[in-house]
Order: structure tokens, then sequence, then C-alpha cells
């Protein structure tokens, strides 16, 4: 298709533009639900369809469609729109001139998930149920895999040419425990599930069958487990709940066109403001922050973004000092930066806006067990249940499905609901160490949503245990 | 817009397919223009055109799913036979109830959004008084002009055939404030211990 693509960018130049790319995009998913003891739902769905972007007298404008019959339709509203945009805005888009790339990402996978039959994905889902249905209190059970095929194209005016393939895998399994009025629900391996740039040996790695009886004697052990109390406490953080606090108080906080105003009207601003670039200590010497799409196994990996800047990683914070944004071609121009390599669609119908890949917070030197030795007291959180942060990332709370005493540096009684809370810069000041390489992964969240009309971004987030002091921690009905 | 003929008879061939015992179809096509503002200018102008043709079919008291964004002449064909696939291999009873409505249409298209939608300077235009109106104000517009074509149909095997189209989902909204650069003071950080947001004075170290 590189000739079809290639047409379009040529006539937009005809018609005026100083710069064009376009995309294509063709996407495969398999959606498998198991609920119950029952496959519920096997869901194929394609689709494929490209777009253009355009710069003409210094405004952008964009077009996508399904249909590959009408390119010319698309090149003139994309060159319109543009145009139209140009009358309205004083100022010209400066953006940092990109040299040409070429070449192919393919992502990493050993078994094709497609070429799996689908009686073994759900024999999977439908043996893992079963073990957790053997629990009498555990009344319901929720289980799905997805996999997720993508080949994308990019051609740009500026003479780039890149070819993108890769397949990712995820699942997750979940029990709810009941008995009387409580309730409890306990997930594996993470509340979202879990996802890779992976294939079909990803769902073996994570053996859901093999943690079946322990996910449902967890959810069962949480019924009559205390709640957590009321204290201000030190606190280790695992993996997986780690990664959305970095998600939603480091990632999102540090996208640059939120810190710039342009996602004030939907998805929110940033306290992490341009003043406070290069000078805002946003954590502890401890606290080390990338953007790595360069990681093998990524949600967040590719070869390069959406708008052909090559994957590399950047450092965001670095020993605690706000030192970058996650930013694309044009934001990162109004701060003289170079583009972080972040600007990402979520389909062919969308247009590259910032986006997290993998932002990761960069493993220390511990292990748990010398973590939960400088913890003392205090509580060791799991895998996220609920959250809530402000429109500017500052203020937050999160629950966790479940908590764990630490008592003289051991691992000690389950607590139920248990929640935490804090002040973005004030929390991660109070990290205190990280565990160390053997400990730490990244783990993926298919669910980023953002930007008008919504789009759902697949990223990710690496992270280890850590250990943060004095935080103020709960637990409620 | 949208390749009515084609979407129409793509859903036909899906309804009328003879091998399923029932099948339900929904197919949606959207024509969508949309003009976000902010910080006093246009930042994301852009028009998409997207289909989705789901069919949902039951053979032997199983269901399958399966959808497609392709009105390509042989797509229905292969897309029926990945939902009775899928059907084939679910396990255990299921129906797919279908209702029986008989056929109605709908058409609720707005002038003024249909020639909205086709009007690039207009909407910019639009965005631009709004705009105005902030600075006169010396604050920022914020924002979103939306205007969308839509085609809806749902047909199924019991005879049911809804059509909607029409032009809707304009939304127009300006949030203009004053100084929200600042937004991070002493005020919003009241209580933060040690972390001073414009100091390169590094707070305490919490160190255990």
């Amino acid at each position: 298709m590189k000739d079809f693509l290639e047409h379009l960018v040529q006539k937009a130049l005809d018609q005026g533009a100083t710069y064009a790319d376009a995309r294509r995009v063709r996407r495969r998913t398999e959606d498998i639900f198991v609920r119950d003891g029952k496959l519920e739902q096997v869901q194929l769905a394609e689709t494929e369809g490209y777009n253009l972007r355009v710069l003409v007298d210094g405004s952008f404008g964009f077009a996508a469609s399904y249909d590959f019959d009408k390119p010319e339709k698309v090149v003139s509203e994309a060159v319109g729109i543009a145009r139209a945009s140009a009358k309205v805005n004083r100022k010209k888009i400066e953006w940092h001139q990109q040299a040409p790339v070429s070449g192919h990402y393919e992502g990493p996978m050993e078994i094709d998930p497609f070429k799996v039959p689908l009686d073994k994905k759900v024999g999977v889902l439908l043996e893992a149920d079963k073990i957790m249905a053997a629990k009498p209190q555990i009344k319901h059970r929720e289980h799905f895999l997805q996999f997720w095929e993508e080949e994308k194209e990019f051609f740009s005016s500026e003479g780039s040419y890149v070819t993108q393939h890769y397949v990712e895998s995820g699942g997750q399994i979940q029990g709810t425990a009941l008995e009387g009025t409580q309730m409890q629900v306990k997930s594996y391996p993470n509340s979202f599930g879990d996802f890779r740039k992976a294939g079909w040996e990803f769902i073996e790695e994570m053996d859901f069958v093999g943690h079946a009886e322990e996910v449902a004697d967890l959810a069962v052990a949480l019924l009559t487990a205390p709640n957590l109390p009321q204290d201000v406490a030190n606190i280790i953080i695992l993996g997986p709940q780690l990664s959305l606090q970095v998600h939603e108080s480091v990632g999102h906080a540090t996208e640059l066109d939120r810190v710039l105003g342009y996602e004030a009207s939907y998805a929110g601003t940033s306290f992490a403001t341009l003043d406070n670039l290069g000078k805002l200590y946003y954590g502890s010497k401890a606290m080390n922050i990338t953007s790595d799409p360069t990681l093998p196994y990524g949600l967040g990996s590719f070869g390069w973004d959406d708008e052909g800047t090559p994957a590399h990683q950047v450092y965001l914070i670095k020993e605690g000092l706000l030192v970058d944004y996650l930013s694309d071609r044009e934001t990162s121009a109004q701060i003289g930066h170079s583009s972080s390599g972040a600007s990402r669609a979520d389909g062919w119908w969308s247009l590259p806006i910032v986006r997290m890949t993998n932002v990761s917070l960069l493993p220390g030197d511990k292990t748990l067990e010398e973590l939960m030795d400088m913890a003392g007291n205090g509580y060791m959180f799991d895998i996220n249940k609920n959250w809530s942060i402000d429109d500017k990332r500052l203020n937050f709370h999160f629950g966790a499905e479940a908590a764990w005493e630490i008592k003289n540096g051991k691992k000690g009684k389950l607590y139920k609901n248990p929640s935490y809370w804090g002040i973005t810069p004030e929390f991660w000041n109070s990290l205190v160490a990280v565990a160390g390489p053997q400990e730490w992964r990244v783990w993926g969240l298919p669910n980023c949503g953002k930007g008008e009309p919504g789009q759902t971004m697949r990223v990710a987030h690496g992270t280890a245990p850590a250990l943060f002091k004095n935080i103020k921690v709960g637990g409620n009905e | 817009m949208m390749m009515s003929d084609a979407l129409n008879d793509m859903v036909e061939k899906l309804v009328k397919n003879g091998k399923a015992d029932k099948t339900l179809v929904v197919a949606q096509a959207e024509e969508n223009l949309l003009t976000r503002f902010a910080v006093n200018r246009i930042h994301q102008h852009v028009r998409q055109e997207t289909l989705k043709v789901t069919v949902v079919v039951e053979k032997n008291k199983k269901v399958g799913i399966a959808g497609t964004s392709s009105l390509k002449p042989d797509e229905a064909d292969a897309l029926l036979d990945k939902a009775l696939l899928n059907a084939e291999l679910s396990s255990g009873e299921s129906t797919l109830e279908l209702a029986e409505t008989g056929e109605q249409q709908f058409d609720m298209k707005s002038r003024f959004v249909e020639d909205l939608i086709d009007a690039h300077d207009e909407r910019a235009q639009i965005v631009a008084s709004i705009i105005e109106k902030g600075e006169k104000a010396q604050a920022d517009a914020f924002g979103v002009l939306n205007a969308t074509r839509e085609k809806v149909i749902i047909r199924n095997s019991a005879g049911t055939n809804l059509g909607w189209q029409g032009s809707v989902g304009l939304v127009t909204s300006s949030h203009p404030f004053k100084g929200w650069a600042s937004s991070f003071t002493e005020e919003s950080l009241r209580g933060c211990r040690g972390c001073s947001p414009v100091s390169a004075q590094r707070p305490p170290s919490p160190e255990a």
C-alpha cells in the first residue's frame, strides 16, 4: 500500500500542503469471555482504514476513512480543514523537521495466538474457572483472553516510510466471594488483566490454571479479614498497583499537551507546569521515571511513533527532578525540546496525540525482603480496586484488592478494603527505595482514555515493589 | 456520504444468509467533524468517516459474534463464516433473543448541522467568535465543536428492520478562564512536606 499512501501525500502537496503524512492501519482482534463456567462470548473483529494529516498555511488538517476507493475526498477534506483552521489561528505551527526514517518493526512473538485452536484457549479459562468454582464462597467468576494483531504503514512528505507489525496477548481471571453482606473480588494477575507484545507464550507464562486456587482462596480469606485501620504508615506498593500509580500521577501529569492547556476542556491539565521544568523535585532521589518504547514486550513499544519519530528512551524524572515531558513534534518545539516520541493514535480513524508509551519507574537495588525490613512496621498493597485523581493530577486516592500487615519486617495478617491517599509530589518525595531488576517487570494497561473523541490507548509501566514512608492509609466498607 | 447502497446490500445479505438459525445485524456508519480549540487557537480539526458492521448469529443454540469495517464484496460471507465458527465453538446453550418490531425508518436530519459538516470555514468561524470573546475578556477559550452525520441499521431474521439516519451531536462549549497556567500554587500544595514547586532545593530525603 506504499503507493496508495504516497499518492495521498503527493496530492496534498499538490493542493498546497507544506507537509503531509499518511497512515494505514489494519487490526484484527479476538476477545474470549468466560463467565461462571460458560463460554459467554467469542468476538472476532477486523478493521482497516487510513488517514491523512496535512500542514497548510501553518495549521493542521486531518481526515480518515475506511473507503479506499475515494482517496481524493480524504485529501480535499484534510486540506480544506487545515485551510479553514489557518484563517483562525494567528500563530503558525512550528515544529521539528525530522530526518527521513525507513525500516520495519516486528514485535516479539513465539507462538501466534490466532493459530492456537479456540478450544485450547477457552479450555485454559474453563479449567481455571472449575478450580475456583470448587470453593463454595466463590459465587461468581469472570475471565477473559484478548489477542490483538496490528499492521501499520506510515509515509510522509519528508521521505519517511516505515512499516510495523505486532501481536499483543493478554488476559485475566477473577473470582468474587460472597457471604452474607460481604463481597470481595480478587483478580490475577492485575485488575485490568495483563498484556504484552507477545504471543500465546505469554498466556502460558501467566499460568491461569496454576494460580486459580490461590486467587480463590484469597478472595474467600478477604471475606473475614479486618478492614485496614486508619493510620499514617510506611507502605510497600507491589508492582501491579504501583503501575497504576505511575500511570495516573506521573504519566498523565507529564503529557505536554495537558501541560500546555490543550486538554483543559476534557482530560484536564497538570500541576507539573512549565515553570517547574528542571526545578520541581517531583520525588525523592530514588525516583527515576523514563518513557521507553524500546522495551521489548511493552504495550507502549514500537519502532516509530505515529508521526515517524524513532522510538527512544527519555528521562521524564531523574533522581526526583522533573526534566522532560511526554511530547510530540509540535508540543516539544514549543518548549525547545525534541519530541519524546509519544505521538500515538488508537486507530486509523484517530489523529495522533501525546500519549504514554512505556512509562516506567526504574528499579533500585533492594529485594522485597529488604524493603520489608526497612519498613519495619506498615502495610503492603497489591493490585488496584479503585481510584480517583483530580484533573491536575495532584490529589489522589487509590484502593487495592488486598493489603498485608508488615510487622517487624515480616509479612503478617491480611486486610480488606485497603486504600491510601496523598498529594502527588508529597507522595513521591516519600519514596524511600525501589526493589531491584529481579523484581521489576512491565505491566500492560490496555485502556488509557484521553482526547475527543475519546481515544483508548494501550500503554505499559515497568515497576518493582517500592517503599514509601508516612503515607495516609485506611479501609472502608 | 457513506456508501448507503453498499451498506444496505451487505446488511441484506447478512440477514438473509440461510446458514444461521437466527441473525442480528447492527451497522453504524458515521461522519464526524470535530473542531477542538484551546489557548485561543484551533489545535485539532478532524474529519473521521467510520463504519462498523457487527453480526450476531445463533446456530444449534450457540451464539457467535464477528465485526468488520469493510464493505468489500466478499466481506459479508467472510464475516458470517467467522460468526458461525465462533458459535460452533461456544460451550453450553445460549440463545439470541430477537425483537419483532417490524420495519421503521427514522430520518432526523438537521439542516444546520448538515450544512456545518460540509462547511469547514463556517465551523472555524464559529470557533473564531468564541476565541474573540475569550480574548476580549483577557481569558483563554477552550472547547469543542462537533457535528456528526450518522446512519444506523438494525435488522434481524425475525423481520425487524430499523433504520435511522440523521445529523446530531452538535455540541459547542467554551470554558474561558484566566490564569490556569499558575495552577501549581503554594495553596494547592498546602500541607505538602518539603516540596517547593519552583525551588531547586532538594527536599529532605525520606530514607528509612
